[in-house]
């Protein structure tokens, strides 16, 4: 079921979810070489936190009360993968 | 209307040889026992449609049915568990939210012969999932256009 609607505050997530993918891809060689094989959080155009699993991630955000991040496993630079 | 989509593409470089691997990937938000922000890779090369397990955990789901077992996908092996009733909100291109109740996706939980790869894997938007919604996909790679199509 599709339903579409004009809510101020799920555009705006939609908007900040969006900003935060384009951030990612654009930075994503350097996060490759910085956190490759890690699970990054990322808010507001930056990296806020990372671990080796992503169960200590989510962890620490909740802690942090920091759950609104996006969460990416950040692939090696020396892989391809094909899905 | 239009759901605009993002292309991320990836330049690197093994043993001298430099390749680019592109995905097309939807942003948005689910709806479970929290809210999340979390993207889909559009994959319509696979007939299922699935959260990670990431996204599993951050959901706060129970756990459904096995509906696929020993699945091979990406160097590793998962089972598919059923999910009722998800809420996903995408963002239009003339900034209205849709709403999309689906039960199509399923979650990808490691199998018991996983060699612990399948924490890794994406999100996945296949076939299914736009057969099942109506949604058009339209892809135009040279000049950076796609988007799905309510």
């Amino acid at each position: 079921m599709i339903t579409i609607l004009d809510e101020k505050e799920v555009i705006e997530k939609l908007n900040e979810t969006e900003r935060d993918y384009k951030w990612f891809i654009k930075n994503g060689k350097e996060l490759r070489r910085k956190y490759p094989n890690k699970f990054v959080a990322i808010l507001n155009e930056e990296v806020i936190a990372s671990s080796d699993k992503v169960e200590d991630l989510l962890r620490e955000l909740k802690k942090k009360k920091l759950e609104d991040a996006i969460i990416e496993f950040i692939e090696p630079e020396n892989v391809i993968i094909v899905y | 209307m239009k759901i605009p989509l993002l292309i991320e593409s990836k330049t690197k470089t093994i043993e001298g040889i430099t390749s680019t691997e592109k995905r097309i990937i939807l942003p948005l938000t689910i709806v479970g026992r929290g809210i999340i922000k979390t993207k889909f890779i559009v994959d319509t090369g696979s007939s299922f449609s699935f959260i990670n397990y990431p996204t599993f955990l951050r959901l706060n789901l129970p756990k459904g049915e096995v509906i696929v077992k020993d699945m091979i996908i990406g160097n590793t092996i998962i089972d598919l568990l059923s999910i009722r009733n998800l809420k996903l909100y995408v963002r239009s291109e003339e900034e209205k939210a849709i709403s999309i109740i689906t039960s199509i996706l399923s979650v990808a939980l490691p199998s018991e012969k996983d060699k612990g790869k399948a924490y890794e894997l994406p999100n996945i938007i296949g076939l299914n999932f736009l057969e099942n919604h109506g949604l058009k996909l339209f892809i135009d790679m040279k000049n950076e256009n796609c988007y799905l199509e309510v």
